[in-house]
C-alpha cells in the first residue's frame, strides 16, 4: 500500500513539475519561430563575362536574378554586376530581351530588372569592393552590400575561368587567393552569418580550394582539369544561350516555392555527370550544418522569423491646444490648382522684357566706361 | 722599340680609361641607383601602434556599477546596517566576472539609512507611484549607469502582491524583513533587471566575434551598433475602392513619439517618414473561422507576409538601417482579421514583429452600417497604432524583455516609452558592444597590415587608428571610474573611428603578387644591363689586379 502511495506522490509531483516547466516559459513561443539563424538575406550575382557570344553568361546570371526575386529577396538586397551589353547589342535579332532557352518563352530581361554594377564598373576592384565593404563614401545605398552578423549570402558566379583564375571582362582576373582572402575580411567583420558560393566556369573547383573563412559552403560546375559546357544552341538568336549546370539548377529551382521544404543535399545533387558532362563539385568543410538540413530558402529566399507581440506599453493621449486645430483645417481648405505652364514674367509685355535687356546693357556701357 | 712601348702604354692607357669607365658605373648602380629604386618602390605606411593595439585586445573590460542601498526603518540599527553590507557584498557579485573572460562587472555597494527627508516621503505617501515621483524629486541628479535600491521593513501595506516593486527612474523597492532576504531580493533586482548581466554579456561576446551558429532571440532581435536609424511608417491601403484609410502620421508622431525620440537622441540619430501605399494586398489569404466569425492569419503564414511588402516600401539615401513600421487596414470581404498564436487564441495587439526589420500592425476599422457610401473613410486612430509601435521599436533597439516574475513588479513607463533604468542598461550594452567591437576591428586591421606589406597606409588612417585607441583607453578608463555617461560618449568615438579607418577605401590590396612572379618582373628591366656592366667589372677587377702585380714585380726587381 506504501508502495502505491509513494509512487503516485512521486508521479503527481513530476506532473506538476512539467506543467510548471511548460508555463513559467513564455520565450518558447517565440522560438518556435526562429528557425533558422539568420534575419535577412543578400545574393551578389556576377558575370564576368562582355560581348555577344558570351550571351549564355548573361543569361545563365539574369535566370539567377529573377529566381532569387521571385522567392523573396528585394532589389535593394540584390547586388547584379552584369556588362548589360547583350540585350541591345546591334547583333542581337531579338532586341531589348535577354532569353534562357530555344523555346523563347521567358524574357529575362524583362521590366524590371536592376543592374547595380554594368558595362566597365565590372571589374575585380569593384567585386572585392562590394564584398569588403571598403567604397568611397559616395557609393550609393543601392550598390553597397549592407550585410551584418545575420545575413545569409548567395554569392553566383560565371564566365571563364580557369586553374585558381576566373576572368573578368577579358582584362583582367581575380585570383582563388584573392577571393579567400575577401571573403576572409568579410568573416573578420563579421558581414556574413553563411555564405552559399555558386560558380559555373571552366575548372570551378578550383575557386573554392583556398577558403579558409569558417560558414562557407561552395558548388561548383567543374573540377581541375575539366570544362564546363553549355546547354544548347538557339539557332533563330545565333548562340549558345544557357549552360548545362545552371540549367539544370533553374530547372530544380523553378519548382521551389517559399514554402518549399527542400534541402541544399538535393540541390547539389541535381545534375550528374550524366546530363553535365563535368563533374559538378562541392565542398562542406567550412560550413558547420548538414548540406541535408540546409533548406534552399535559407540562401535563395527571404523568409524572415516572426515574433508576436504579447504586450504593449500604455501611452497617455496628449494636451493638444485648439489652435493647432485650426491651422490644420487651414490647410485642407486651400484648393488645389494646375501650376502655371510658363513663368509669368514670359507672358507680359515684350516690351518690359526689351527695357530689362536695355537696362542690362546700359548697365555693361558704364562698367565698360568705368574702367577705361 | 718606341713602338712596341708605345702600343703597351696606349693599350694600358685603353684598359685603364675601360677599367675606370666600368668601376665608375658599377659605383653609380650600387651607391644612387638601389637606394632610388629602393626608395621610389616601398610603399608610403605611416606608423601604427601595433603593440597597443595588441594589448588592448589582452585587456579585460571592467565595468563599475555604483549601487546604494537604502535601509528604511524607524529602528535601523548600526548592526542591521553592518549585517546588511555584508549580505550585500556576499550576494551581489556578478556571475560575470572571471578572471579569463573578457567582460568583469564590479558593483560597488553604498548601504545607508534614510534621511530625515526620504522618512518624510515614506510616511506621507502611501502609494508607489507617489513614492516614486517624489524621491525622484528628492535624487534629481542620479547618475546614468548608478542604481537604488530600498529596503523597506515596515511598510507591509505597500507590498500586497509582491516583494519588490521595480520604480520608472533609477530606484526600486524592496521588502525585507530578514536583512539576509532583503540583500537577496535587492541583489536579484539589480542583477537581473537594472543590470540585466546575461543580456549585456551576451551582446559583449557577439560583439568581441563569438561565432554562433543557432537562433538566438535576444542577440538577433536588435540591430548591431549604428550611429542612426530609419524609420519609416506605412499605411496601407489593399482597396481604396471600397475603403480608404487616413491618418494623421505627423500628429500621432508628435505627441506620442516624439518624447521618446527625444529621450534617445544621445543614443542614436532618428529619422521619421511615412507613407501611405495603395493596392497593397496580403500575399496570404485569410481563413474564415466559423466560430469566431471573423478571419485568421495563422502564426506560422505570417513570415511569408513581409516578403512581398518589402520590394514596395522603397529604400532610403542614408546608409544607416530602415526599420520598417506597417499598419494593414483588411478589405471589406475580409474584416475583421486577426493574429493568431500557436495556440490558435487572437493577440491583442494584432501585430508581429521581425527582428532587425520591424513590424506589422492589422487594424482592423470599426464596423459600420450596411449602406454606407463607397468609398468608405476609416480614420485610424493613432494612440493604438503608435502604442503597439513604440513597444516594438524599443525591442528592435535593443531594450531586454524583461521575464515576467510574480515576486516582482515593473513600472509601465510614462509617455517617454521608456524607464531611466532600462535607458541606463541600453546605454550600457552599447557602450560594452562599441567598445568590443572597436578593439576587434583594430586588431584585423592590425593583422591585415602586417600581413599585406604592399598597401599604402595613409596618414589620415593613421590618424582615425590612434584616436580610436585613445577613445577606448578612455572609455575603459570611464567605466572603471563608474561614469557610464562619459564612457558611451568616448566609446561612439571609438568605434567611428575604427570603422572609418577599416572601412577606408584606400585599404584594398588590388594586385596579387606571389614572390615569383616578382623576380619575373624584374629580371626583364635589370638582367640585359646589369650582365655587361658585371662582365666589365670583373674584367676590370682582374686588370686592376694585373697591374698590382705588375708594379709589385717591377717594385721587386728594383
Amino acid at each position: 500500500m506504501a508502495t502505491s502511495t509513494i509512487k503516485f506522490c512521486v508521479w503527481f509531483l513530476l506532473i506538476v513539475f512539467v506543467d510548471y516547466g511548460c508555463l513559467t516559459s513564455p520565450e518558447s513561443e517565440a522560438q518556435s519561430f526562429f528557425q533558422s539563424g539568420h534575419t535577412n538575406n543578400w545574393a551578389v550575382l556576377v558575370c564576368t563575362s562582355r560581348f555577344w557570344f558570351n550571351y549564355r553568361h548573361v543569361a545563365n546570371t539574369l535566370s539567377m536574378y529573377r529566381t532569387v526575386k521571385r522567392l523573396g529577396i528585394p532589389d535593394s538586397q540584390i547586388i547584379l554586376m552584369l556588362a548589360d551589353d547583350i540585350a541591345c547589342n546591334a547583333r542581337n535579332p531579338r532586341p531589348a530581351t535577354v532569353f534562357n532557352n530555344a523555346n523563347q518563352h521567358i524574357n529575362v530581361y524583362g521590366d524590371n530588372v536592376e543592374v547595380d554594377y554594368r558595362g566597365y564598373d565590372v571589374t575585380v576592384e569593384n567585386f572585392v569592393r562590394v564584398m569588403t565593404g571598403r567604397l568611397p563614401e559616395s557609393t550609393t545605398k543601392s550598390k553597397r552590400l549592407q550585410s551584418d552578423d545575420r545575413s545569409n549570402i548567395l554569392v553566383y558566379m560565371t564566365g571563364h575561368g580557369g586553374d585558381g583564375f576566373l576572368k573578368f571582362q577579358d582584362a583582367e582576373e581575380i585570383s582563388s587567393i584573392e577571393l579567400a582572402d575577401a571573403f576572409e575580411q568579410m568573416w573578420q567583420k563579421r558581414r556574413y552569418h553563411e555564405i552559399l558560393y555558386i560558380i559555373d566556369t571552366c575548372q570551378a573547383a578550383s575557386m573554392y580550394h583556398k577558403f579558409y573563412s569558417p560558414n562557407i559552403v561552395a558548388v561548383a560546375s567543374s573540377q581541375v582539369g575539366e570544362d564546363s559546357l553549355s546547354h544548347h544552341v538557339d539557332p533563330a538568336i545565333g548562340v549558345y544561350i544557357i549552360d548545362r549546370f545552371t540549367y539544370y539548377l533553374l530547372d530544380f529551382l523553378e519548382k521551389v516555392q517559399p514554402t518549399s521544404q527542400n534541402s541544399l543535399g538535393e540541390l547539389f545533387q541535381v545534375c550528374p555527370k550524366s546530363k553535365c558532362i563535368s563533374t559538378v563539385g562541392w565542398r562542406t568543410d567550412l560550413f558547420p550544418r548538414d548540406i541535408d538540413k540546409v533548406l534552399i530558402t535559407d540562401f535563395f529566399g527571404s523568409v524572415r522569423n516572426v515574433e508576436l507581440n504579447v504586450t504593449t506599453i500604455s501611452l497617455e493621449k496628449p494636451n493638444r491646444t485648439p489652435k493647432e486645430g485650426i491651422t490644420r483645417s487651414k490647410k485642407s481648405q486651400s484648393q488645389l490648382k494646375y501650376a502655371e505652364q510658363f513663368p509669368k514674367y514670359y507672358k507680359e509685355d515684350t516690351k518690359q522684357v526689351s527695357f530689362s535687356l536695355d537696362h542690362v546693357n546700359s548697365v555693361i556701357w558704364r562698367m565698360y566706361l568705368k574702367d577705361r | 722599340m718606341a713602338g712596341i712601348h708605345g702600343d703597351e702604354s696606349q693599350k694600358d692607357d685603353q684598359s685603364r680609361q675601360q677599367a675606370y669607365a666600368a668601376l665608375s658605373i658599377a659605383f653609380i648602380c650600387i651607391a644612387i641607383g638601389i637606394p632610388i629604386w629602393w626608395k621610389t618602390t616601398t610603399t608610403y605606411r605611416a606608423t601604427l601602434p601595433y603593440g597597443e593595439i595588441a594589448d588592448l585586445a589582452k585587456v579585460q573590460t571592467v565595468c563599475e556599477i555604483p549601487v546604494t542601498v537604502v535601509l528604511v526603518s524607524d529602528k535601523g540599527t548600526e548592526t542591521q546596517l553592518n549585517s546588511l553590507q555584508q549580505q550585500l557584498d556576499y550576494s551581489l557579485v556578478s556571475d560575470v566576472s572571471g578572471r579569463y573572460s573578457k567582460l568583469s562587472l564590479h558593483y560597488q555597494v553604498r548601504v545607508r539609512n534614510a534621511n530625515a527627508r526620504e522618512k518624510d516621503v515614506f510616511y506621507l505617501k502611501s502609494t508607489f507611484k507617489d513614492l516614486d515621483s517624489d524621491l525622484r524629486r528628492l535624487h534629481e541628479e542620479s547618475d546614468i549607469g548608478s542604481s537604488m535600491v530600498y529596503v523597506l521593513q515596515d511598510h507591509n501595506h505597500l507590498f500586497t502582491s509582491s516583494r519588490a516593486y521595480i520604480g520608472k527612474y533609477r530606484h526600486a523597492f524592496v521588502f525585507g524583513q530578514d536583512m539576509k532576504e532583503a540583500a537577496e531580493l535587492a541583489a536579484r533586482v539589480v542583477r537581473e533587471i537594472h543590470v540585466h548581466e546575461a543580456f549585456v554579456a551576451k551582446i559583449h561576446g557577439t560583439a568581441t566575434g563569438v561565432k554562433h551558429t543557432e537562433a538566438d532571440v535576444e542577440s538577433m532581435r536588435s540591430l548591431r551598433s549604428t550611429q542612426g536609424y530609419e524609420l519609416t511608417f506605412t499605411l496601407l491601403n489593399p482597396d481604396p475602392s471600397m475603403v480608404v484609410a487616413k491618418w494623421d502620421i505627423a500628429d500621432g508622431i508628435r505627441s506620442y513619439l516624439d518624447p521618446f525620440l527625444k529621450k534617445l537622441a544621445e543614443f542614436a540619430e532618428f529619422k521619421v517618414n511615412s507613407q501611405v501605399l495603395y493596392y497593397m494586398e496580403l500575399a496570404v489569404s485569410p481563413k474564415y473561422d466559423e466560430a469566431g466569425q471573423r478571419y485568421v492569419l495563422k502564426s506560422k503564414v505570417l513570415p511569408h507576409l513581409i516578403t512581398p511588402v518589402e520590394a514596395k516600401l522603397g529604400s532610403h539615401v542614408s546608409t544607416n538601417p530602415t526599420l520598417n513600421f506597417l499598419v494593414y487596414v483588411p478589405t471589406k470581404y475580409h474584416s475583421p482579421l486577426y493574429i493568431l498564436n500557436e495556440k490558435d487564441e487572437p493577440i491583442m495587439s494584432n501585430a508581429f514583429l521581425s527582428p532587425r526589420w520591424g513590424g506589422i500592425m492589422i487594424y482592423n476599422s470599426p464596423e459600420t452600417e450596411a449602406n454606407q457610401t463607397l468609398p468608405e473613410t476609416v480614420e485610424v486612430e493613432m494612440k493604438s497604432v503608435m502604442e503597439v509601435f513604440l513597444s516594438q521599436l524599443r525591442l528592435l533597439i535593443g531594450v531586454p524583455k524583461q521575464k515576467s516574475d510574480s515576486d516582482v513588479i515593473i513600472a509601465s513607463p510614462d509617455n517617454t516609452g521608456i524607464t531611466d533604468w532600462e535607458f541606463d542598461s541600453i546605454i550600457r550594452a552599447r557602450t560594452l558592444e562599441n567598445v568590443a567591437m572597436a578593439t576587434s576591428t583594430l586588431q584585423s586591421l592590425s593583422q591585415l597590415l602586417g600581413q599585406i606589406s604592399n598597401m599604402v597606409i595613409r596618414d589620415d588612417i593613421a590618424d582615425q587608428v590612434y584616436s580610436a585607441v585613445e577613445a577606448i583607453e578612455m572609455t575603459h578608463g570611464y567605466l572603471k571610474e563608474a561614469n557610464l555617461y562619459r564612457a558611451f560618449h568616448s566609446s561612439k568615438r571609438a568605434i567611428q573611428s575604427s570603422e572609418k579607418a577599416f572601412f577606408d577605401h584606400s585599404l584594398l590590396e588590388l594586385l596579387y603578387f606571389p614572390e615569383d612572379q616578382k623576380f619575373a618582373i624584374y629580371i626583364p628591366l635589370f638582367l640585359p644591363i646589369s650582365i655587361p656592366v658585371l662582365i666589365t667589372l670583373l674584367k676590370a677587377i682582374k686588370w686592376m689586379k694585373a697591374q698590382r702585380q705588375k708594379a709589385k714585380t717591377k717594385s721587386k726587381t728594383e
